[in-house]
């Protein structure tokens, strides 16, 4: 596996730019696309997303300059494009966020690419009816096991403030749980 | 035999044992949670990820040149708005000027026998009572003898009349 840095370096090169970007993608391609799919549910728009996020991180890997590093600062392209594209669809369909959510996790119920049981898919319900930013904060840290630290590189957010919405999204999905299903 | 002593010197952050039941309480739910989504992807999605890609990221946009120059843009809008509210002006004025006696029988004929009116015979006797079907003023050449033979034979069954009681 290729060094960051020198990823970086031969990023910022015409001659080397499209052999380092075929690394990348091929590096981070899977950890992107989950980060997404969390986010978004559904394969095409995941699909959609993360083809949007590599697209950007190609025009602007000239003027990245290293103040972060470079899987922090794709993060946090990713988790940003996520949130733009579910905007974006909720202004097309003239609905708000939460219909948006609500609507992708509903539709999981009939999905060929979900093959989660009856407590999975209320799992995601739960997570599908948090505001944007918990549920960010939370499958960030819940499935992909990032610390506060990167957490708070990814998201510029502080830490004492990411723990507090991670632990109020802990609440609302055990609450949310626990009413529609008392088994768990 | 020397017994231990608690170090003075140890320290907990700030709020550490009144929070400490509340994370406590969150481990816990947070044990319960699936460990997994049960998402899938298609099949060779993430091989076939990196040339789809790489041809959009690398895929160079042909130069457009512009049709008309930004200065003159502001003409042509104004030309096109004005000609579209010229147009739909006449268009309305031609609609509202238009009654049922300018329509010629030929195209309300074919109007129907396109299918775009879809009435039927109840249809009919709801909207008319006894007394306005009685005074309805036929032509002649419409419902000749020869025209009601011809109907009669294309739409009548023989079975029509052996059920009729």
């Amino acid at each position: 596996m290729v060094e960051e840095k020198e990823l970086v370096n031969a990023l910022q090169q015409e001659e080397a730019r499209e052999a380092a970007f075929r690394e990348l993608v091929s590096q981070y391609k899977e950890r992107l696309y989950w980060q997404i799919r969390r986010m978004v549910l559904d394969h095409d728009d995941a699909d959609d997303v993360l083809q949007n996020t590599f697209i950007k991180i190609y025009r602007n890997i000239g003027s990245f300059k290293g103040e972060s590093k470079l899987h922090t600062w794709m993060y946090r392209i990713a988790a940003n494009e996520s949130i733009t594209f579910l905007n974006k669809k909720a202004r097309q369909k003239n609905i708000s966020w939460e219909q948006v959510k609500d609507g992708a996790a509903k539709k999981l119920e009939s999905d060929v690419y979900f093959e989660g049981d009856k407590i999975q898919l209320l799992f995601q319900k739960a997570i599908a009816s948090l505001p944007e930013k918990q549920q960010l904060i939370f499958t960030m840290k819940y499935f992909d096991d990032h610390t506060y630290e990167e957490l708070s590189e990814i998201l510029e957010t502080s830490v004492g403030g990411l723990k507090s919405s991670y632990h109020i999204a802990v609440k609302k999905i055990t609450e949310f749980i626990k009413t529609h299903n008392e088994t768990l | 035999m020397k017994k231990e002593t608690i170090n003075p010197k140890f320290k907990t952050p700030e709020g550490y044992f009144e929070n400490f039941e509340e994370s406590i309480f969150l481990r816990i739910a947070e044990e319960k949670f699936p460990k997994q989504t049960g998402f899938t992807v298609p099949k060779n999605y993430f091989e076939s990820f990196d040339d789809r890609i790489l041809n959009r990221a690398t895929h160079k946009k042909p130069k457009v040149l512009p049709l008309f120059k930004k200065q003159y843009l502001g003409y042509v809008a104004a030309i096109a708005a004005c000609t579209v509210l010229l147009i739909s002006i006449f268009n309305k004025q031609e609609i509202s000027s238009a009654d049922f006696n300018s329509i010629d029988s030929a195209s309300i004929s074919s109007y129907i026998e396109d299918g775009n009116l879809d009435v039927d015979i109840e249809d009919v006797m709801a909207i008319l009572d006894t007394d306005e079907l009685g005074s309805l003023d036929f032509q002649d050449e419409i419902f000749s003898q020869e025209n009601l033979e011809e109907y009669l034979i294309q739409r009548i069954d023989d079975n029509d009349f052996i059920n009729e009681e």
